[in-house]
């Protein structure tokens, strides 16, 4: 809690590493790679880097500041703020426990895929193998069971999770990204130079770079564009406002923000590159090309598409085994600071421990995960909450965020100053000018086109039933989520709290402009 | 590699990995002496 004794990270060191764990998650493998090919190729590449610049650092700095400058996990920053505002924090807080509850999921289908990989035990066809022989998969809408084998490893992330949250941020969660996140580094530039030196290789790179640019004309690539990068850089899920939280006061903020956003994009090109390459190589194995190979998109590219590559390369099982075994750090690195912005913010409101907080938390998160995602239907249902979330969601809390700082509260003066005297490298008038008018503008249009899109058309071929149950289902459930924790009653003296002073700006206290 | 996809992926790399590095170099050179968040 502010005020009194709040754990830090050792140092930069220690928070870049944990900051890029975050960011470096899933995502990275089956997300990036498949969305920039199917939406335009190389033209992807300008509305990314649009997304990048004008609203993944931007917003990055605005989270980086909140975080420090008020001191809490998002709920208690948000009200640091003003006390009506605490709900956008909850709002953040329902997002990461919505994710986490598929996310776990994921991990345990790669904790499984690590070892089909040693005996490539998919066979001479991987889909079926993963639809019907792994999932068990049945069509949107029918009836769901719980698919026991994926119970084990799903309870065993979920209780590593728990373990590395509850030693705290220092003997946990950094403990764990130093670990971890150098060993990924590592297996993923083997896989990536690995792939490199395929034959077919460089046609599946040409694939994914040809440009075109007609894309540039259709609003969903953009769309898909900033969403997407909000996942990947993990914008608007309270996830750096917590781990800026654990700095200490007078912290590099900025640099730290500049290295962190563009670390990020760095690996995602280059898991690209690498899947690309590897997908070239496919096409080159069944002569055919990129465009011709099946499932290469969302999930299917890493459990359908990739064993299919694993099968037909040399030492493809020792690749398959480093492969899924980048999976299962990657996302437990993102996990793990999903599972922390919820625990922080449920010790602060409810005055409980953090080993308390955290096993409550799993313990609950673990039953909508077994029951919606570890089952015959989990991969439609994972597919739909995930279109919800990503480009709903977090769009929503990044207007949302932008509005209420820029223009309710008041306060981007007050955290661009903090910004400039925490940090070795400023931000001008331009990061205002962006955060106040033109992220909330484009991501205000964005979420109009795909709220009018979903209503109007649907999502893919699922069932309008199996679209309200699982799409808009979810925005209830965030809403009621918000709601219900937002009204709950502090148990913490969270109002006790005042900003550090900065040059020529009187200390704020919690609750002004209420 | 046809022309577009090199010109697209230099642009990439050169933006992302040049943005990466000079980042990176302008934090190791310009850390924050007085700091007492970041050794």
């Amino acid at each position: 809690m502010p005020n009194v004794v709040r754990e830090h990270w050792s140092g930069h060191v220690g928070f870049l590493l944990s900051a890029l764990g975050s960011s470096f998650g899933l995502g990275k493998f089956w997300r990036f790679p498949g969305l920039a090919y199917t939406h335009g190729g190389g033209a992807f590449i300008l509305p990314y880097l649009v997304a990048l610049l004008t609203a993944g650092i931007p917003l990055l700095f605005l989270e980086l500041a909140l975080g420090n400058r008020f001191v809490g996990s998002s709920p208690t920053t948000f009200r640091h703020l003003g006390k009506r505002y605490e709900a956008l924090g909850w709002f953040q807080v329902a997002l990461c426990f919505v994710v986490m509850t598929y996310y776990t999921v994921l991990i345990g289908w790669s904790v499984r895929y690590v070892y089909f990989s040693a005996t490539l035990a998919w066979g001479s066809d991987p889909k079926t193998f993963f639809l019907q022989g792994f999932l068990q998969a049945t069509p949107p809408g029918a009836t769901s069971t719980v698919d026991v084998s994926l119970l084990w490893p799903v309870v065993a992330v979920w209780a590593a999770v728990t373990v590395v949250v509850a030693l705290g941020i220092q003997r946990g969660v950094e403990v764990a990204s130093r670990v971890f996140l150098p060993v990924l580094l590592v297996t993923f530039l083997i896989l990536v130079i690995r792939s490199l030196f395929l034959p077919g290789a460089v046609q599946g790179i040409d694939a994914l770079f040809a440009p075109q640019w007609s894309a540039l004309a259709d609003p969903q690539v953009w769309v898909a564009a900033f969403s997407h990068l909000f996942f990947s850089l993990s914008i608007a899920f309270g996830i750096w406002v917590t781990y800026a939280s654990y700095l200490k006061p007078r912290s590099n903020l900025v640099v730290t923000g500049y290295v962190t956003a563009f670390a990020n994009s760095a690996l995602e090109i280059l898991s690209g590159i690498g899947v690309f390459a590897a997908l070239g190589f496919m096409a080159f194995r069944e002569g055919t090309t990129v465009a011709g190979i099946e499932g290469i998109t969302g999930v299917s590219l890493s459990f359908i598409a990739f064993p299919n590559v694993i099968s037909a390369m040399p030492g493809g099982a020792l690749f398959g085994v480093f492969f899924f075994g980048c999976m299962v750090l990657a996302g437990f690195n993102a996990l793990t600071s999903l599972v922390q912005v919820v625990s922080a913010a449920l010790q602060e409101k409810f005055g409980l421990t953090r080993g308390l907080a955290t096993m409550l938390l799993n313990v609950t998160a673990a039953i909508p995960s077994v029951l919606l995602f570890a089952t015959t239907n989990g991969v439609n249902a994972l597919d739909v909450v995930d279109k919800w979330t990503s480009e709903i969601g977090t769009v929503l809390s990044a207007v949302a965020m932008c509005v209420l700082v820029a223009f309710v509260a008041k306060k981007l003066p007050e955290l661009q100053q903090h910004l400039n005297q925490m940090s070795t490298a400023t931000v001008g008038r331009w990061w205002i000018l962006i955060v106040t008018w033109v992220t909330p503008g484009m991501l205000t249009y964005m979420l109009i086109a795909t709220l009018i899109s979903l209503i109007t058309k649907g999502y893919g071929t699922y069932p309008a039933s199996f679209v309200t149950e699982y799409g808009w289902g979810t925005l209830v459930a965030l809403g009621l989520l918000t709601i219900m924790f937002t009204f709950a009653r502090w148990r913490t003296p969270v109002d006790r709290f005042t900003a550090v002073p900065l040059d020529n700006l009187q200390p704020t206290s919690a609750g002004e402009g209420t | 590699m046809t022309a577009g996809a090199i010109v697209m992926m230099t642009l990439a790399m050169v933006i992302i990995w040049g943005g990466t590095a000079i980042s990176v170099t302008y934090l190791i050179r310009h850390p924050r002496r007085d700091d007492e968040g970041i050794q």
